[in-house]
């Protein structure tokens, strides 16, 4: 095989396949010779982990000419954990591979070259025995991965570029339905659009804390507060809002759902709690019982019975609607105020 | 014979505080300016850039300014805010959408009054300013 073919085919595992192949082959000599050829960076050590061999790839990668007999575990200069603190070479993959006799494959890391530039790689350690089966060595692949990562901040950039641009929508949209609410002359237009308002404030609160713990989940702590600061900064003095319990991890599909069924029952508990009051005092929970999620919204005010709602799109019509989209059900439990549950969901939490 | 004792519109129109308003999408600058002269300020501005925002602080000398961070200008919000804070001591509170470690580090340096994350409301903007006055008074 010869150098042009062997460089179509150095793919991260084909690399591997290939060379594990080849190796099973040939003398010593030509074993060197092929690990010399391979483009990803290889070296080897005895059994106490001195460096015995090295590639041009490795020298390329490490930036510095390994000592032979002197440098121990690895050829960097110097190695970190993919969080940046700093990996001692007598805990860096190889190191483990000989003191356990055991293959790794594709441990992280990050080598630094003297000249301080750094470079992600993959390690692959392999131990490596004579006849009997005895440790005599190990070989170690590290395959660089600068492509991927530099392609990985590309699109922590664009998510990141995407999130600020969908802020700035709901922004616009919320100014202009505010805008609409200060010019309209009915007090029906107004609550109305005072309503929509505090909804598209709720979806962006919601759309705040999205991607908080992952890609796919959130936290659910800074989402519900998040949810009670906006629908506080628009009741005022009307309403005093407390959380009581908000922990865990939801699913990203259950942002928006919850986030609107919350806004609505603290609205149905600003607009319906208050009697002769002025200030209705509202809890919040949401919390995971057993394999189900449970949202608890919990007013003093005189509570009243869950009839059939007249409307769908608003209120609690709004909160039927959308428990059903959960695959959830909504009580309500009239004792000293209101106490509204909506219990929905699987046990998708991060456990 | 009887005294009246008339208010004074001059006193009035004195303590009104001022704001500079920098943002750069016209309806949120329009709400903007709708909402916190309704709440008593006296609106300088809206400012579309870094320049401009420059300018009517050195020109106008507001008590805050209140500061996006994304700007029509190829300087950003942070820019304007750390030159207007350097030659005029005025402060600023930044409304934005970016809200990360690193923004904050740059804008130190400015000594915001304050951060509030895009979306807002214009009644959370104004509870803000307020608290924010306070502090510049005090």
């Amino acid at each position: 095989m010869n150098n042009a073919t062997f460089a179509q085919s150095a793919g991260t595992a084909d690399a591997l396949r290939t060379f594990e192949h080849l190796a099973t082959l040939g003398t010593e000599e030509n074993f060197r010779k092929l690990l010399e050829a391979l483009p990803a960076a290889v070296f080897t050590t005895d059994a106490e982990g001195r460096i015995t061999f090295y590639n041009r790839a490795a020298v390329e990668l490490a930036g510095r000419e390994p000592v032979l007999g002197v440098d121990n575990w690895c050829v960097t200069w110097r190695l970190y954990r993919p969080d940046g603190t700093l990996l001692p070479h007598d805990e860096c993959p190889m190191a483990i591979t000989l003191k356990e006799d055991r293959a790794l494959s594709g441990v992280e890391a990050i080598a630094e070259r003297p000249d301080g530039t750094r470079v992600p790689f993959l390690a692959y350690p392999r131990p490596i025995h004579d006849a009997s089966g005895k440790l005599i060595g190990a070989v170690k692949m590290m395959l660089d991965i600068t492509d991927r990562k530099e392609a990985e901040n590309k699109i922590r950039d664009l998510m990141n570029e995407l999130n600020h641009r969908v802020k700035n929508n709901m922004q616009m949209l919320q100014s202009l339905l505010g805008a609409a609410e200060r010019e309209a002359s009915s007090a029906e237009a107004r609550e109305a659009l005072s309503d929509a308002v505090r909804r598209v404030g709720a979806m962006a609160a919601a759309q705040q804390g999205m991607y908080s713990a992952s890609a796919t989940e959130f936290e659910v702590q800074p989402f519900i507060e998040a949810l009670c600061r906006n629908a506080s900064q628009s009741f005022g003095a009307k309403a005093d809002i407390h959380i009581v319990e908000a922990s865990g991890r939801l699913h990203n599909d259950a942002a928006i759902p919850v986030a609107l069924i919350l806004n609505e029952l603290l609205t149905n508990a600003v607009k319906h709690g208050r009697a002769e009051q002025s200030r209705v005092t509202i809890s919040v929970a949401l919390r995971s019982v057993g394999s189900q999620w449970e949202l608890a919204v919990a007013d003093d005010g005189p509570g009243f019975s869950l009839g059939q709602p007249r409307r769908r799109a608003s209120g609690l019509g709004l909160v039927m609607g959308l428990g059903r989209q959960l695959g959830g059900t909504f009580q309500v439990v009239s004792d000293k105020g209101a106490r509204c549950v909506v219990r929905f969901g699987g046990p998708r939490t991060a456990e | 014979m009887t005294t009246q004792i008339a208010p004074s519109p001059v006193y009035a129109a004195e303590t009104r505080a001022r704001v500079l308003a920098v943002e750069d999408d016209f309806f949120v600058a329009l709400e903007m300016e709708t909402a916190l002269a309704e709440a008593g300020f006296d609106v300088i501005g809206p400012a579309k850039t870094a320049e401009d925002a420059e300018r009517y602080a050195a020109e106008m000398r507001p008590d805050l300014v209140v500061m996006d961070i994304r700007l029509l200008s190829r300087r950003d919000g942070i820019d304007a805010a750390l030159a207007i804070f350097n030659t005029t001591g005025i402060r600023s509170i930044f409304a934005t959408a970016h809200d990360d470690a690193h923004t904050r580090a740059r804008a130190a340096g400015a000594q915001p009054l304050g951060w509030i994350t895009k979306p807002y409301t214009m009644d959370a903007l104004i509870a803000l300013i307020r608290r924010a006055l306070n502090d510049v008074k005090s």
